[in-house]
């Protein structure tokens, strides 16, 4: 029986308070207002994308567009650049991914080894790098001038691409895992690699899923990375190319260049809430398709068996 | 016989150098037929130039220079160029966008001199309607006498904020045809009046005088506003917060708090952290009195809505701020007023002054390439002065005669006129921004705002220091914080009016007689 | 003599011992290679800016450079005017935050798991990181509205209740406690996550056999859920303690206003303020060794105190 179907399995048969029904109601309702809440911003914000300019700066809660108006969006969808912000965005998503997984693996998993020789100077040569950093200008000179990766993604990837915090979190993740696993496993007759690979990534879904999505969000999320070491205007990546599309609109960016918007249909407001919307969206419906991998892949109880 | 060739040698080098170390004006001349490249970013721009863009193909082609145009985003300027400069490139020619980073280059030799001689001599036609325009305008690029770039002036420095009022808020109290309160006893009359007549007739005592835009004007009819250096009766520079006039200011502003004129939401903020230029309450109607956002802000739709037969497109929509207002308040509720005149006959808002505080700098690796410095200053002066070049340049179009020109609208394309789609990078070419020109691009705005007065009555510039002095690193931010904290506790009452003296005293403590001395020395040396 | 003779054996077979652990964890360590690898070449590698703090920054020369100042920065930036009060708000601020918002995530992971509509539960936990994904600058314009003593919400129920408005976000009394809230609001459904993950590794068995032992919900939460994900809490505590330092300045920054200086000035917003008349990097560089070094200081503490009580810890 895997995971699933345990989590499916009815649990009210065995023992339940009689209160269970009360406490049920009070937790949806608690939710429910709750939900609300962390929604309405989202909302707020989508509403301002579709609202008319001569609305969109009125002050006061957003809950429908006092004056409907696609504008903003088809303004957006008209910049031919747009779409190849998506993509490059998706590449250095992917590959920011695959280096930082790799990575975060391959080094929390012999740091969970309590005999590893020498794991607390590795663990420290890790950890002192939480509170000590060179700075953005010797990383740049680093990058640019000795590695010379200019202009490449690697560029933005590779030097970010294993984070403390997750080798840590997933380090002490594999030291509770139990030791009787490896050790079946060995005896078994496989080596490192495949105790990693066959035993201890499938039990380890939540904590991979979890550093995932930090991972993924925070490679959508890059802007200031791409600005400094991406000189092709063609490999700018989504949020680089989003403030393209807004700032574009004013031909000059003095202040009198406002002018000069303002004679548009388009106006700064709604161009912004339309780009927050295109770049939120597909990072937020990232998480619901990784929910199903934060139950564990595998019953520890059917190894007793 | 080599012995004397060298000495020879050695003569001539060190004649030569003496030569150089005067500026030699001569110099600076630059030959047509040789192609030179520049590493240009001479202004500012919110995207790359893209490949084979045709406007600066025609640029290369017309002065003979391969460029290689800079983008650094405007958020990140000073750290991306800081980082470049690190790496070992730096642009041949670069805007800064204020007064410190202009200090800070120039201080650690980032920058070359470039003598106001070499500025006649290769620019003259600019240079002249420069000093036309603002005969000061070489101030903010001069550092201990010496000049080091270009200023670039502001055509909207010429128009002060003005405020606005409920017009039919005021039609109530006797204020009606476009008449607004012009000396600071009126407004205050009509103040108290908005705060306790019931002004919008609903029964409810809900409304207020202003909120803290408002405040600006106030401020301004006694001679200064807190943020800004003004001269005071010596020709000295001395700095608004300090200016005892402000005293007077603020006893007049914790009455009226008092009395319940000011909306005491003022604290976070008129725009409520949304738009700068946009005010909530005179929004929601509580305040009838509001002086946010600057004179395009307030712009009228020129040439009125849709036609909702032909369907044919309203041009314009009004400036942000009224286009808000017009849509909750409503554009016949609105008239504009004028900074109230106080006590001493002064009177004023904020302002911009006539030249910004960005400055147009030359690399120092420039400094022994004076063919190079004659040829960009060269480019520079034909966007700057010749109209056919700077109209391209203004419609990013080389297709001039596509463009008709309207009286309101300025250029308009011809129907069917496909330009390029290439963006625009106007201001970075831009350079210079020659306000006659602007004003021709967009008539509307600029011939509505010279036939108000209420736009011209002066104001408040903030470039009479564009640059920070020696001991402002250290203090200043302290100094502004006690600025900020001690105004907004006295009109809120929290403190006494009298703490005003305390605090001049801290101010001058702290540092701010050094820097006053220091202000007032580059002010009298320039 | 025959000590000597011991003394050798002893040393040589540590030695020998070492060799044979290595031996046995070579293709661990092999593993360890490209990690190590990564963080000497782009963390260790540009380690030498950290001396920036030390020296006055001259772009021209660059970082190897500039001219050695010893403490100058530092003195600069502890003798500032508002300095005591400005570290103060941070400390007060961040201790705030760490107290009510580090179990604020737990919480709401605990309650979460306790629901029983499936559906329900998954379509809450997606909408509860929404605004994670918001900007403060944004977040602040919206609580402007919320919590405006004449137009929102929040007062108007206050004024229902009998209540006098109040200014929250203009008033020092409740400008902390409004950050510390409103902080915890945005970041504790994305917080949530981790632990969400953390109770999905808990061992159902041990639910079913705490309930056929009669455990009622709240023993079962304490005998089962909590120790089942403490080695989580105790990481992230640890952490959480680390970065007590980072005061939140996108959120700050974006509410903070005169009136409330006083109380909610940080050492962010007033560097950031202070970079407005100076662009000095090796003085913003000092002011980010300050922070790390506390940092550190917090973290190794922690660690410490997390050793003694469980096993846990980051080293």
């Amino acid at each position: 029986m895997n995971a699933h179907e345990a989590a499916k399995r009815p649990r009210n048969r065995i023992y339940e308070s009689r209160g269970e029904p009360v406490f049920q109601a009070a937790l949806v309702v608690i939710f429910l207002l709750l939900s609300v809440t962390f929604l309405y911003p989202y909302w707020h914000v989508a509403v301002t994308s579709f609202t008319s300019p001569d609305y969109a700066s009125a002050s006061g809660f957003k809950l429908w567009p006092r004056a409907w108006s696609w504008d903003a969006y088809i303004h957006m969808f008209n910049a031919s650049f747009l779409w190849s912000g998506y993509l490059n965005t998706i590449k250095v998503v992917l590959l920011g991914w695959s280096c930082s997984i790799v990575g975060v693996v391959l080094g929390a998993y012999p740091l969970s080894k309590r005999d590893l020789p020498l794991r607390t100077l590795f663990t420290s040569v890790i950890l002192i790098t939480m509170f000590v950093s060179g700075g953005m200008i010797p990383t740049y000179l680093l990058v640019n001038n000795t590695l010379k990766m200019r202009n490449s993604y690697f560029a933005i990837v590779l030097p970010h691409c294993i984070s403390v915090t997750h080798v840590i979190i997933a380090r002490n993740y594999f030291m509770t895992l139990p030791d009787e696993l490896e050790e079946a496993a060995i005896i078994d007759g496989a080596n490192s690699w495949q105790v990693l690979l066959r035993v201890m990534l499938p039990l380890s879904t939540p904590i991979l899923a979890t550093i995932s999505l930090w991972v993924i969000v925070s490679n959508w999320n890059a802007y200031f990375n791409c600005l400094l070491y991406i000189t092709d205007s063609s490999k700018y990546v989504l949020q680089v190319v989003l403030r393209r599309i807004i700032l574009t609109d004013s031909k000059e960016m003095t202040a009198a260049s406002e002018a000069v918007a303002n004679s548009t249909d388009t106006d700064i407001v709604t161009l912004r809430a339309a780009s927050i919307m295109l770049a939120t969206i597909p990072i937020i419906c990232v998480y619901p398709f990784l929910q199903k991998y934060f139950v564990k892949g595998m019953l520890i109880g059917s190894l007793k068996g | 016989m080599k012995k004397l060739m060298c000495l020879l040698l050695c003569l001539l080098l060190t004649l030569s150098a003496a030569a150089l170390a005067d500026v030699d004006v001569d110099a600076y001349v630059s030959d047509p037929a040789e192609k030179i490249s520049i590493a240009w970013l001479a202004g500012h721009d919110t995207d790359a130039i893209a490949e084979g863009d045709t406007v600066v193909a025609w640029l290369e082609e017309k002065f003979n220079v391969d460029l290689d145009v800079w983008f650094l985003e405007r958020e990140n300027y000073d750290e991306l160029l800081t980082t470049r400069i690190i790496g070992g490139e730096i642009p041949d020619v670069f805007m800064l966008q204020n007064a410190e980073q202009f200090s800070k280059y120039v201080k650690q030799g980032v920058v070359m001199p470039l003598p106001i001689e070499v500025i006649q001599k290769c620019m003259p036609e600019s240079y002249a309607w420069l000093i036309d325009y603002d005969p000061g305008c070489f101030n903010t690029v001069s550092y201990s006498g010496v000049n080091y770039g270009l200023p670039r002036v502001n055509g909207d420095g010429r128009f002060n904020y003005a405020p606005f009022w409920r017009a039919d808020w005021l039609a109530r109290f006797g204020y009606t045809d476009g008449k607004v309160p012009m000396t600071l006893e009126e407004c205050e009359d009509v103040f108290y009046k908005f705060a306790n007549e019931d002004p919008d007739g609903n029964g409810e005592k809900d409304t207020y005088a202003l909120s803290n835009t408002g405040m600006n004007p106030i401020f301004g009819a006694f001679g200064a506003l807190p943020d800004r250096w003004v001269e005071d009766e010596n020709g000295d520079l001395v700095y608004g917060a300090v200016y005892p006039g402000m005293k007077d200011a603020l006893t007049l502003l914790a009455k009226w708090y008092q009395d319940g004129l000011i909306d005491p939401e003022f604290i976070t903020g008129e725009n409520q952290g949304g738009y700068w230029a946009l005010s909530v309450p005179f929004e929601n109607g509580q305040i009838g009195f509001s002086s946010s956002g600057a004179y395009y802000h307030l712009a009228p739709d020129f040439d009125g809505p849709e036609d909702e037969e032909t369907g044919a497109g309203s041009n314009f929509k009004y400036g942000r701020t009224m286009r808000t207002f017009a849509a909750t308040v409503g554009y016949e509720n609105m008239v504009i007023g004028y900074n109230p005149v106080g006590p001493d006959g002064r009177q004023g808002g904020e302002s911009w002054g006539l030249t910004t505080d960005e400055a147009i700098v030359f690399s120092y690796a420039l400094a022994d390439k004076p063919a190079k410095v004659a040829r960009i200053l060269e480019i520079i002066n034909d966007i700057g002065s010749n109209f056919d070049t700077w109209e391209k340049i203004w419609n990013w179009d080389l297709e001039s005669d596509q463009y008709d020109y309207d009286e309101l609208l300025g250029f308009v394309a011809k129907e069917g006129h496909e330009k390029a789609d290439e963006g625009s990078h106007t201001n970075m070419f831009n350079t210079l921004q020659n306000p006659n020109f602007a004003m021709k691009a967009k008539p509307a705005q600029y011939n509505w705002a010279m036939d108000m007065p209420q736009f011209q009555t002066g104001g408040y510039a903030n470039t009479l220091l564009p640059i920070t002095t020696a001991s402002m690193p250290n203090c200043w931010t302290s100094m502004e914080t006690l600025r900020l904290t001690t105004y907004i506790a006295i009109i809120t009452g929290e403190q006494p009016v009298d703490a005003f003296d305390g605090f001049v005293d801290s101010w001058q403590a702290m540092g701010g007689t050094a820097v006053t001395a220091e202000a007032n020395e580059w002010y009298h040396s320039r | 003599m025959k000590t000597v003779g011991l003394n050798r054996s002893h040393s040589g077979s540590r030695r020998r011992h070492f060799m044979a652990s290595v031996r046995k964890h070579r293709l661990h360590l092999l593993m360890l290679v490209p990690v190590m690898a990564q963080f000497l070449i782009f963390k260790y590698g540009p380690l030498y800016g950290v001396t920036l703090a030390f020296k006055e920054f001259r772009i021209l020369q660059g970082i190897t450079g500039s001219p050695w100042v010893g403490l100058a920065n530092f003195r600069r930036l502890f003798t500032s005017y508002d300095f005591i009060n400005v570290f103060t708000n941070t400390v007060t601020i961040a201790c705030l935050k760490f107290v009510f918002g580090f179990p604020a995530p737990i919480l709401l992971a605990l309650f979460l798991n306790e629901l029983r509509f499936p559906v329900f539960k998954r379509v809450t936990q997606s909408i509860s990181y929404l605004p994670h994904f918001i900007s403060w600058v944004i977040l602040t314009g919206i609580f402007m509205e919320v919590l405006s003593p004449s137009r929102g919400p929040v007062n108007a129920l206050i004024r229902m209740l009998g209540g006098e408005p109040i200014f929250f976000l203009g008033s020092p009394r409740y400008f902390r406690s409004t950050l510390v809230v409103t902080g915890i609001w945005q970041s504790v459904g994305w917080g949530s996550i981790i632990y969400l993950a953390a109770l999905g590794g808990v061992n159902e068995e041990l639910y079913d056999a705490a309930r056929v032992d009669g455990c009622g919900r709240w023993r079962r939460i304490w005998h089962v859920t909590l120790p089942g994900i403490l080695p989580t809490v105790t990481i992230m505590l640890i952490l959480a303690v680390g970065s007590l330092v980072d005061d939140n300045f996108d959120q700050i920054f974006n509410m903070l206003n005169p009136a409330v200086y006083s109380v909610g000035d940080v050492l962010g917003t007033y560097i950031y303020r202070q970079g407005v008349t100076n662009m000095d990097y090796s003085y913003s560089t000092a002011a980010e060794l300050f922070r790390n070094l506390i940092s550190l200081f917090l973290v190794v503490s922690a660690n410490f105190v997390s050793k003694r009580v469980n096993e846990y810890g980051l080293w």
